[in-house]
């Protein structure tokens, strides 16, 4: 008996990390209960809040297995791994002139340090109508590959999902890749309504894919809704408006109408269901007028921080299976750091609590938790080379690792570049939410000199600050970043 | 300003000197509460009833204390005084089936979802959490009270104890000329009713803290806080214990903002200290909430609804005001006596009103309390009156800034409590100024288009500008007669010898929330004692090392600590010259006595000084799904002298953001007494790509004659005026008033669609 908010946290009991799909094929069979991880960064917050039936709960981390992060590009196809995550999409050259929606979908979920952890196929599978990447998914024909024990399966995307948070993945089964066919003729967009500019749920989202025949007349569509249904919603009666006609405001327009009359959205905390109605509308007329003018492309950024400074290497621990007593070793700062409790605490609980308390000469209480969702950012450190929520990662996934705080920004007791110039501009008050922003802007200035404005508000786009009004915080990166020519 | 003892140099006030406290905040080695708590501490959990109303049956604990690790279970049977308040001792400690004598509240009724049942005490917050879940209680339900008109309708009453028929329990009035003069020279009439959401602190910093007995064996509390000598009062009196054998520390606090004026953690925590110490446990306690239980867990700024009618004659001279004000205290009190009577006096507006009723009053419901937050009243109030006058404008047709230079409060104004202004109402050029800068004469620059879809280009034809203007005050210092003090220590030390002093000491209780309050004593004491500021040492928020200093809240920190720094730099200055080594000096600062305002007629001198601000805002709202962006703030303020310019503009800044997610995105839900969305992934405060293109702090120096060196306060001046000048601008751009904010999407759009068809 508790408040709802106050329900206690699930316990990880037992920690898998396996090395090959078999492996962790044969782990889930023989823990029908446990939980697949990837990213974590939806199942780390279901289980602080004591979401899901099992309790304890066993994870087996999918993120060491080899081979499993790579995007393929054939003739034919693109198909992506599971643990391809949302900045590797973000950040791949060759993607945007393949498969646009799915690149404008990843940028728009969540911030730089959850985009690094948080895989595509982990979306898919969480599979809530919000999700960014379904409806882009959607509209490019995606199909969902599964590996069981014995036989493996293709479904099509619309039909993986089927409710809301629930999928035809069978107990012992993963996802192991998502595949989208390449189609020079197809030509598409996605495009997302939130009540922020950033780390905001969809209020409305949608794909849309024309293809246009020679005389200019669209030959077939396809346009996918989500937020409105329990699952993505294919409107077949604007496609059906669509289709034989010059892709013309007469034809965008009717479409546009036909998709708001289909739809039969609900009433939310975010909107009501006649904003999703009315909003639904005006976005399928403006991106099919996008795609009309060839515009589709235009604001597709030239680069985008992805706040990644080496590639990422994980490097394989000595134990394979940790029990929530067990201790871990990683390198933090450049110390090597071994503590207990490694299966039952994420990493910032792991550094904040047995790694600070390890030995009296080390100090890592600078990361902070400020909403244990990876909203705010308080709590962002650099782990395999890129910004991560460290309330987000289990902190076993840290084991024989390299982890950096705050604590190890400055240089030998020196302050860094961008330190010192927080100070110079006063960026900083309360001071709870500096920590944070100062490894994503330290992240920034290794991944590039010299940002746009656009690009320092995209890489603190997920840490949030109640006292300066976020200028003279701006102000401090921007002239950190500088480069020396420049 | 001189210093009264030593050599001149530049690091005193008005210089914009880096803040001391920055090195420490920006390598990770800033110490808030949470990382205070040992490795050997104990861990409690704070279980909350989760019952709006509800009549406690039965409570069985015995589960939770069999719970592996669990060392102790507290409820109100362990409480001497099971009752707290910061006006008004009306919220026990713990509800709980046991009651002694030394209380009236019924401890056996949750009013609120976050009431407190127990706290759980572990070897570990993982067993704490564990222990808490295992708490059984046996309810009886009673009628949920879920806003002001269910507790304005029903018989149910939250506090019988008060001996009210009503769940309205504090009113104020004011009756003012005669309003039946007003009304006959009257040309024009607006009227409107208003609804005020709540707004969330959303502090970055979640509460936390720790009890111990230090070494003087006084029971020791580490929390964040507004107000250390307050939150010591309220724990003797729930402990039964002297103020003498209890010491209330600060260490860095992650924001405040009106959020920690109230308790959370600390009675709590000391009673688990208490408790365990006298079994023969002296380890300390410990706590942290979840960002949940910090959302449930404390105040809110008031919702409520406030129904207004301004008239004016053909000029555009105000010839009447009448309103009529409700906010929704929640279950307790917490300040809302006080936070009506704000609301109160600036209903009216910044203006001259010959002929005013005015009547107000605070309700009790089940749902979350009210309390302070950053303008404590003023800014419900302001959004009222300023998009009353921006509607007179519209309506008669003159020029709102001609229009409020013709009503603005001057020096020598009767006030709307029919008392003089207090000397130096800077408002007049303050709104001169605002204008001026905001080029409010000539047709707007052009700003950049923008698209709510980062994909799609901008929708040019979708799009409109508009500009708006308000402008308001708010009063510094506490008000209606309550006592107000703030006392200091200065040390000067150096040898027999010297002329001067080499170094000093200054000890404060005052709270630094992030605002930079120690940085400006510091400053304010370099003045004030000659002494450079990198030769003071700071002794800050510890009850044991300082006098009593009134609270970081109401604008008034700066303002007050500053006149307590100069009466102890001249005492110490005194004894400096008689040869004292250290020279010592304390003082306890006390401004001119403020009054309550009279029952019937509101009369009454209700505050010994105000702060005054203007802005103007540039916005542009995409027409087809209700996004705005803001495209300018030129946002002016008297802050009579700015002790330190940059951190100045740092509450400028960062009072319009938080103003800005007030009036556009922060949407806090409550329904039955539940609020609905307690998250940061629900309750949206603005990101860096939310914020307005561009904030121009306009900062004035009129010097406020009872300010030290001038100073006035300014912190919640920048909160005051922006939903009605967002509002004004909205309407400029669309046609359309609205009446209630935040302008989210659906409700801009559901406006335009009301008005358009």
């Amino acid at each position: 008996m508790t408040h709802p908010i106050q329900a206690p946290a699930a316990t990880v009991e037992t920690y898998h990390a396996p090395r090959t799909l078999t492996e962790a094929l044969e782990l889930l069979a023989a823990n029908p209960s446990a939980r697949p991880i990837a990213g974590g960064t939806d199942l780390m917050v279901e289980l602080d809040r004591g979401v899901g039936a099992a309790n304890p709960v066993t994870l087996i981390d999918l993120t060491r297995i080899p081979g499993l992060d790579e995007i393929e590009i054939s003739e034919d196809l693109v198909r992506i791994g599971p643990l391809v995550t949302h900045n590797d999409i973000v950040s791949h050259p060759a993607l945007p002139a393949i498969a646009l929606p799915l690149v404008q979908a990843c940028l728009e979920v969540g911030s730089p340090a959850l985009r690094n952890r948080a895989t595509v196929v982990g979306n898919v599978v969480t599979a809530s109508p919000a999700n960014d990447s379904l409806s882009a998914l959607n509209a490019l024909d995606a199909v969902v590959h599964i590996t069981g024990p014995s036989t493996s399966r293709d479904v099509p995307i619309g039909e993986f999902t089927v409710g809301v948070r629930k999928t035809v993945l069978g107990e012992d089964e993963l996802v192991t890749g998502i595949s989208i066919p390449r189609d020079p003729q197809r030509r598409s967009i996605y495009a997302k309504l939130g009540l922020r500019q950033a780390q905001a749920i969809s209020v409305v989202h949608l794909g849309v894919s024309v293809w246009l025949g020679a005389t200019g007349e669209v030959t077939d569509a396809r346009i996918a809704i989500g937020s409105v249904a329990p699952t993505i919603f294919r409107s077949i009666a604007a496609e059906a408006t669509l289709v034989g006609q010059p892709l013309a405001p007469p034809a965008i327009g009717a479409a546009a109408s036909a998709a708001a009359a289909e739809i039969a959205p609900i009433d939310d905390l975010r909107a009501p269901a006649d904003y999703r109605r009315d909003t639904t509308e005006v976005l399928i007329r403006r991106c099919l007028t996008a795609l009309q003018t060839r515009t589709e492309a235009q604001l597709w950024p030239d680069r985008t921080p992805t706040l990644r400074i080496t590639d990422r290497q994980p490097t394989q621990p000595t134990k394979v299976t940790l029990s929530n007593s067990d201790a871990i070793t990683v390198t933090v700062n450049g110390t090597k750091i071994t503590a207990s409790n490694a299966a039952s605490l994420n990493l910032l609980d792991w550094l904040r609590g047995p790694a600070h308390h390890s030995d009296p000469s080390i100090s890592l209480q600078g990361a902070q938790e400020g909403c244990a969702e990876g909203e705010c950012g308080a709590c962002t450190v650099i782990m395999d080379g890129q910004a991560v929520l460290s309330c987000l990662v289990p902190a076993a996934r840290a084991n024989s690792d390299n982890v950096i705080t705050i604590e190890g920004i400055a240089n030998g007791g020196r302050l860094s570049k961008l330190q010192a110039a927080f100070v110079d501009y006063t960026a900083v008050q309360c001071g709870f939410c500096i920590p944070g922003f100062l490894v994503s802007g330290s992240a920034l200035a290794e991944e590039m000199s010299d940002p746009s404005d656009a690009q320092i508000d995209l890489a603190l786009s997920g840490n949030l600050c109640r006292c300066t009004g976020y200028y003279k915080i701006r102000d401090a990166v921007r002239e950190a970043t500088r480069s020396e020519l420049g | 300003m001189t210093s009264v003892v030593g050599e001149m140099h530049d690091s005193g006030v008005g210089a914009a000197l880096k803040r001391f406290d920055a090195t420490d905040k920006v390598t990770g080695a800033a110490e808030y509460p949470a990382d205070r708590i040992p490795a050997d501490a104990l861990w409690a959990k704070v279980v909350f009833t989760g019952q709006p109303h509800a009549r406690l049956i039965a409570l069985d604990t015995s589960d939770a204390e069999a719970s592996p690790g669990v060392v102790a279970v507290l409820t109100a049977a362990d409480v001497p005084v099971n009752e707290y308040g910061l006006t008004k001792n009306d919220q026990p400690v713990f509800i709980g089936t046991t009651q002694n004598d030394r209380t009236e509240v019924p401890s056996n009724i949750s009013r609120w979802e976050a009431d407190h049942l127990a706290l759980v005490v572990a070897e570990t917050a993982e067993q704490a959490e564990a222990g808490a879940a295992l708490v059984k209680a046996d309810w009886e339900q009673l009628e949920v009270l879920g806003d002001i008109d269910a507790a304005l309708s029903s018989d149910t009453l939250i506090h019988p104890e008060d001996g009210l028929d009503s769940n309205r329990y504090h009113s104020f009035k004011i009756r003012k000329g005669d309003l039946a003069k007003g009304q006959a020279a009257t040309t024009w009439v607006v009227e409107g009713t208003y609804e005020l959401p709540y707004q969330e602190h959303a502090y970055l910093q979640p509460e936390a803290g720790l009890a111990y007995y230090d070494s003087d064996r006084r029971l020791t509390v580490e929390v964040a806080g507004q107000w250390t000598h307050e939150d010591r009062v309220q724990l003797a009196h729930a402990l039964d214990l002297p103020e003498d054998r209890l010491r209330v520390i600060y260490p860095s606090i992650g924001g405040a903002f009106g959020g920690r004026e109230d308790i959370s953690l600390q009675i709590v925590l000391a009673l688990a200290a208490m408790r365990l110490a006298e079994k023969g446990d002296t380890r300390a306690v410990g706590s942290i909430w979840s960002r949940e239980e910090s959302i449930v867990g404390h105040h809110k700024r008031h919702r409520g609804r406030i129904e207004a009618t301004l008239g004016a004659d053909a000029d555009g001279k105000i010839t009447f005001v009448e309103a009529d004000v409700v906010l929704d205290a929640g279950a307790y009190n917490y300040t809302s006596n006080k936070v009506l009577g704000n609301a109160h006096i600036g209903v009216a507006g910044c203006y001259e009103v010959p002929n005013a009723r005015i009547d107000s009053s605070v309700v009790y419901t089940n749902a979350t309390p009210g309390g302070a937050f950053r303008g404590f009243g003023g800014p419900q109030a302001a959004f009222v009156a300023e998009t009353q006058m921006n509607k007179l404008a519209e309506l008669s047709g003159l020029d709102p800034i001609e229009l409020r230079r013709i009503n603005t409060l001057k020096n020598g104004s009767e006030f709307i409590t029919q008392t003089e202004m207090p000397e130096g109402v800077s408002l007049p050029q303050v709104i001169d100024r605002c204008a001026i800068e905001a080029r409010m004469g000539e047709p707007m620059r052009l700003a950049s288009q923008f698209s709510p879809v980062a994909s799609l280009a901008p929708a040019a034809d979708a799009l409109k500008r508009g500009r708006g203007f308000a402008c308001a005050f708010k009063n510094v210092g506490f008000s209606f007669g309550f006592p107000e003090r703030c006392e200091a220590e200065i040390h000067l030390l150096g040898g027999e010898e010297d002329e001067y002093p080499t170094s000093a000491i200054l000890f404060h209780a005052g709270a630094e929330v992030g605002q930079g309050a120690h940085q400006a004593f510091i400053q304010m004491a370099a003045e004030a004692t000659g002494v450079g500021s990198e030769n003071i040492e700071g002794v800050f928020s510890d009850t044991a090392s300082s006098g009593d200093s009134g609270s970081a809240s109401a604008s008034r920190l700066t303002w007050m600590a500053g006149n307590s720094i100069q009466g102890a730099a001249s005492e110490a200055e005194k004894q400096w010259r008689e040869g004292a080594r250290p020279a010592i000096g304390q003082f306890r600062f006390v401004p001119p006595p403020t009054e309550y305002l009279d029952p019937e007629t509101g009369a009454g001198w209700p505050n010994f000084t105000y702060g005054y601000v203007a802005q103007a805002i540039e916005m542009t709202v995409d027409t087809e799904t209700g996004h705005i962006v803001v495209d300018r703030v030129v946002s002016t303020h008297d802050v009579g002298k700015a002790i330190n310019p940059v951190l100045v503009e740092g509450q400028i800044e960062g009072a319009v953001i938080q103003a800005h997610g007030y009036a556009l995105s922060e949407n806090l839900q409550s329904k039955d007494g539940f609020l609905l969305n307690p998250r940061f992934s629900g309750y949206l405060i603005p990101g860096i790509g939310d914020i307005p293109r561009k904030v121009e702090s306009v900062i004035m120096e009129e010097a406020d004659p009872l300010g030290p060196f001038g100073a006035r306060g300014m912190a919640e001046m920048p909160m005051m005026t922006y939903a009605p000048a967002l509002v004004a601008a909205l309407h400029d751009a669309t046609g359309v008033w609205f009446d209630t904010f935040p302008l989210t999407p659906s409700r801009v759009l559901a406006g335009l669609k009301r008005v358009t068809g």
